[in-house]
C-alpha cells in the first residue's frame, strides 16, 4: 500500500487570477469576475491534485493574498495593512490590529464548500493559525500578545466550527511563526487547542510548520494538539528527521519531502530515499508524505512536476 | 549635541511606488538586464534619500535599496559564499537565505562604495555607510569551511575592513557595524570588542564609528561597555527597555545611537513621551553626542509608517536641543 500524500495549499496563482485581483484593487472589474476567475483556477488545481492522484486535496487558496493579510477585512478588528518584505522580492500586507477581535459569520466556509462539491475526495480545510496570525500582523489595539493570540483564536474556533458544520473532514492551520519565540509556545499550543477544539473526535486537524528553528522546542512541537503535523523538512526542518522516534504515538506526520523553495525537481529516487529515512522512525499507517510548504513559490509547471514525483514516490513505499 | 538618525534599511517599496519590485521581476524573467536593474536601484536609492531628507534627519542611509537581506547581501559579493534555505531573521516578518560559508571568504572587489556614492551624491546630509557584523554573521551563517566561529568572524571582518577603507577613502566619514546577536550572546563580547575594534580602525581617525545593538539589552555586559570600540555604541530602548539603566554606566566621552523609536510596531511614539522617558538621564546623556532614531531597520513597517517614525525622530531632537542644556 502506498505511503498518503497531500500539500501544504497555496497552490500557483494562475496569470488570469493575478491580472484579475490586480485589475480588481484597481478598480477595473467587479467581484463577481473576479470571484469566477478564482473559481475556474481552483477547479483546474482540483482537476490536477486528481489526476496527480494526490489523496487529500486542497482549494489551492487561490481566492487569497496572503496567508495573514487574507482575513484583514473579514475578521472584525483586523484591517488590512501596508506593503511589508517578507523575502527577496516577496512583501505581504502586513495587516493591523486596531480594535477587538470579532468573527463575523463564516469566512472560508462558502469557498471549501464549493471545492468540496466538485470531488469526491477529501479537500482539506487551510487557516492561518492564530499565532501566526497575531505574530504576523501589527498590534495597536491589545498590547499584549497573549491577549491578541487568545482573541484569534476564539474567532478562529468559531471558524472551525462552521467547517465542521458544513461536513469538512480535515483542517490543516498554518504556523509558520510558532517557533520564533520559543518562550511562547506553550501560548501557540494552547491557541491552537482552542482552534482546534470543535474538531475533536468529528474530524482530523493538522498543524504545518516551515523555516523555523525547531530542535529547541521539538517537544513542544510534537506535543501541539492536533491529530498531524505536516512539518518542513528539507531546509531548517530537516533536523527533525533525528528526533521522529519521540513523535507520539497517535500522531500523524505528512513529511514535506519536497522543496519548495527550489526550482529543481527532485526525482523519485530521491524524494523515496528521504522518506526511507523516515520510515525508519515513523511506521508507514502514520506518515504520509507532502511538499515542505505551499507551493506558490513555484511555476505551475515547476509545482505539478514536483508533485508528480511526490506521488510516484510515495506509490513505491509503504 | 543631539541628532537624528535613520539606523539602517528603509522601505524600498510603498503602494504608490514598486519600481524596485518590478524590475527585480523582471530581471528574474530574463526581461531586464542587470545594468536596467541598477538603474532603477539607483533611481529608488536617491528617492529614498530625498524622503528621509523630508522628514530632517541629520545622517541618512542609502536605505539598503540591493540587499537581498542583512546578511546574505555579502553572498552576493565575497567569495566563499553561498545561500542556502529561508531563515527568520530573529523574531521578526523578515525572511532571508542562510548565508553557507563553502570557501575562504575573500573581498575581491568594492561592493558599498558605489551604493553609498550614489546615495551621497544627492544627500545635503552625512550618508552612513552600514555593514552586518562578523560575530552576527559567523554565528547566523552555515559554516562548512572554517569549523571555527573566531576564524570564520576574524575572516569577514578582515574582508570588512578593507571595504571600510574604501569607502572611507572615497569620503564616508559615518559607519555603522550591525551586532544584534551580541544582546542573545554576551559570551562572544571579546570576539564583538576584536573584530569591531578591527573594522573600525579602517574608517580611519575623526569617523564615526558607530557599534548598533539591537533585538535584545546589553546589561549582561554592562561593567565592559568601556572595551566596545567605535566612537558611539547604538542601544534599543525598545526591545531592550533595561537598556535604559545602561546610559548612567556609559564611559565618558562615548557617543550613543539611542533606538528609541520602535521599528517592528505601527504604534508611533510620541516626542513629549519619549523625551519624559529620557529625563531621568538628562545628567549622562546632555554630556555627551546624542543620535536617536528608529531601534533597527525600517524596512520591517510600511513605508509611510517608517517615513513617521523619522518624523518623531525629528520632533523629539528639536524638542530636547530646545529642553536640555547640552554640554557637548
Amino acid at each position: 500500500m502506498a505511503l498518503l500524500t497531500t500539500t501544504a495549499g497555496w497552490f500557483p496563482k494562475p496569470v488570469e487570477v493575478r491580472r484579475a485581483r490586480w485589475r480588481f484593487a484597481e478598480g477595473d472589474v467587479e467581484e463577481d469576475e473576479l470571484r469566477a476567475v478564482e473559481a475556474r483556477a481552483t477547479q483546474q488545481a482540483l482537476a490536477l491534485q486528481l489526476e496527480l492522484g494526490l489523496d487529500v486535496l486542497v482549494e489551492g487558496q487561490l481566492d487569497r493574498g496572503d496567508m495573514a493579510a487574507f482575513l484583514a477585512g473579514k475578521l472584525e478588528g483586523l484591517e488590512p495593512g501596508g506593503l511589508v518584505r517578507c523575502f527577496g522580492n516577496r512583501y505581504y500586507r502586513k495587516a493591523r490590529i486596531v480594535g477587538e477581535i470579532a468573527w463575523p459569520g463564516p469566512l472560508t466556509v462558502g469557498a471549501w464548500q464549493a471545492a468540496q462539491r466538485q470531488v469526491a475526495r477529501p479537500v482539506k480545510a487551510v487557516l492561518t493559525g492564530p499565532y501566526t496570525l497575531m505574530d504576523w500582523s501589527f498590534d495597536e489595539h491589545y498590547g499584549s500578545r497573549e491577549a491578541c493570540c487568545l482573541a484569534l483564536a476564539e474567532a478562529l474556533r468559531q471558524e472551525t466550527a462552521a467547517l465542521l458544520a458544513a461536513g469538512v473532514h480535515e483542517i490543516q492551520l498554518d504556523e509558520p511563526a510558532i517557533s520564533a519565540r520559543p518562550e511562547e509556545m506553550a501560548l501557540a499550543a494552547e491557541a491552537l487547542g482552542r482552534v482546534c477544539q470543535p474538531l475533536r473526535g468529528k474530524a482530523r486537524s493538522w498543524a504545518h510548520v516551515c523555516y523555523g528553528s525547531w530542535l529547541p522546542v521539538v517537544d513542544e512541537l510534537f506535543a501541539l494538539p492536533v491529530d498531524g503535523l505536516l512539518l518542513e523538512m528539507t531546509g531548517s526542518g530537516r533536523a527533525l528527521a533525528e528526533r521522529l522516534g519521540d513523535l507520539p504515538g497517535d500522531k500523524l506526520l505528512a513529511a514535506g519531502v519536497v522543496d519548495v523553495q527550489n526550482d529543481d525537481i527532485e526525482d523519485v529516487a530521491t524524494i523515496r530515499g528521504r522518506a526511507e529515512r523516515l520510515l525508519e522512525r515513523v511506521p508507514s499507517d502514520r506518515l504520509w508524505l507532502a511538499p515542505d510548504a505551499g507551493l506558490r513559490t513555484l511555476t505551475a509547471n515547476v509545482a505539478a512536476a514536483k508533485l508528480r514525483a511526490l506521488v510516484q514516490a510515495a506509490a513505491t513505499l509503504g | 549635541m543631539i541628532r537624528a538618525a535613520n539606523h539602517s534599511s528603509y522601505p524600498r517599496i510603498a503602494d504608490s511606488d514598486q519600481l524596485v519590485r518590478a524590475v527585480w521581476r523582471a530581471a528574474a524573467r530574463g526581461a531586464a538586464t542587470s545594468d536596467e536593474v541598477a538603474t532603477v536601484e539607483d533611481e529608488v536609492t536617491t528617492l529614498l534619500v530625498a524622503e528621509q531628507s523630508r522628514a530632517f534627519i541629520d545622517i541618512v542611509t542609502d536605505g539598503m535599496v540591493r540587499w537581498s537581506g542583512p546578511l546574505s547581501h555579502l553572498a552576493r559579493h565575497l567569495t566563499g559564499l553561498e545561500t542556502g534555505g529561508l531563515r527568520r531573521w530573529f523574531s521578526t516578518n523578515f525572511y532571508e537565505r542562510q548565508p553557507i560559508v563553502v570557501g575562504p571568504i575573500r573581498r575581491e572587489r568594492a561592493f558599498l562604495v558605489r551604493d553609498w556614492q550614489v546615495a551621497q551624491e544627492v544627500a545635503q546630509k552625512p550618508v552612513k555607510a552600514v555593514l552586518p557584523g562578523p560575530l552576527t554573521f559567523a554565528r547566523l551563517a552555515q559554516d562548512e569551511t572554517y569549523g571555527d566561529l573566531t576564524k570564520l568572524a576574524e575572516a569577514l571582518a578582515e574582508a570588512l575592513a578593507a571595504e571600510v577603507a574604501d569607502l572611507a577613502a572615497a569620503g564616508a566619514t559615518c559607519f555603522q557595524l550591525d551586532e544584534p546577536l551580541l544582546c542573545r550572546q554576551p559570551q562572544d563580547f571579546d570576539l564583538v570588542a576584536a573584530t569591531a575594534g578591527r573594522i573600525f580602525q579602517a574608517a580611519g581617525a575623526g569617523a564615526t564609528t558607530i557599534l548598533s545593538t539591537y533585538f535584545g539589552e546589553l546589561t549582561a555586559v554592562a561593567d565592559r561597555l568601556g572595551r566596545l570600540p567605535g566612537t558611539h555604541l547604538g542601544l534599543d530602548l525598545a526591545a531592550g527597555p533595561a537598556n535604559l539603566d545602561l546610559l548612567d554606566r556609559l564611559p565618558e566621552g562615548k557617543g550613543v545611537v539611542l533606538g528609541l523609536f520602535d521599528a517592528t510596531t505601527t504604534i508611533q511614539e510620541d516626542a513629549t513621551d519619549v523625551a519624559a522617558r529620557l529625563a531621568p538621564f538628562e545628567g549622562a546623556l546632555a554630556r555627551r553626542d546624542v543620535i536617536v532614531g528608529p531601534s533597527a531597520g525600517l524596512e520591517l513597517l510600511p513605508r509611510d509608517q517608517a517615513f513617521d517614525k523619522l518624523l518623531h525622530a525629528r520632533y523629539l531632537v528639536e524638542k530636547l536641543s530646545r529642553e536640555w542644556t547640552w554640554r557637548c
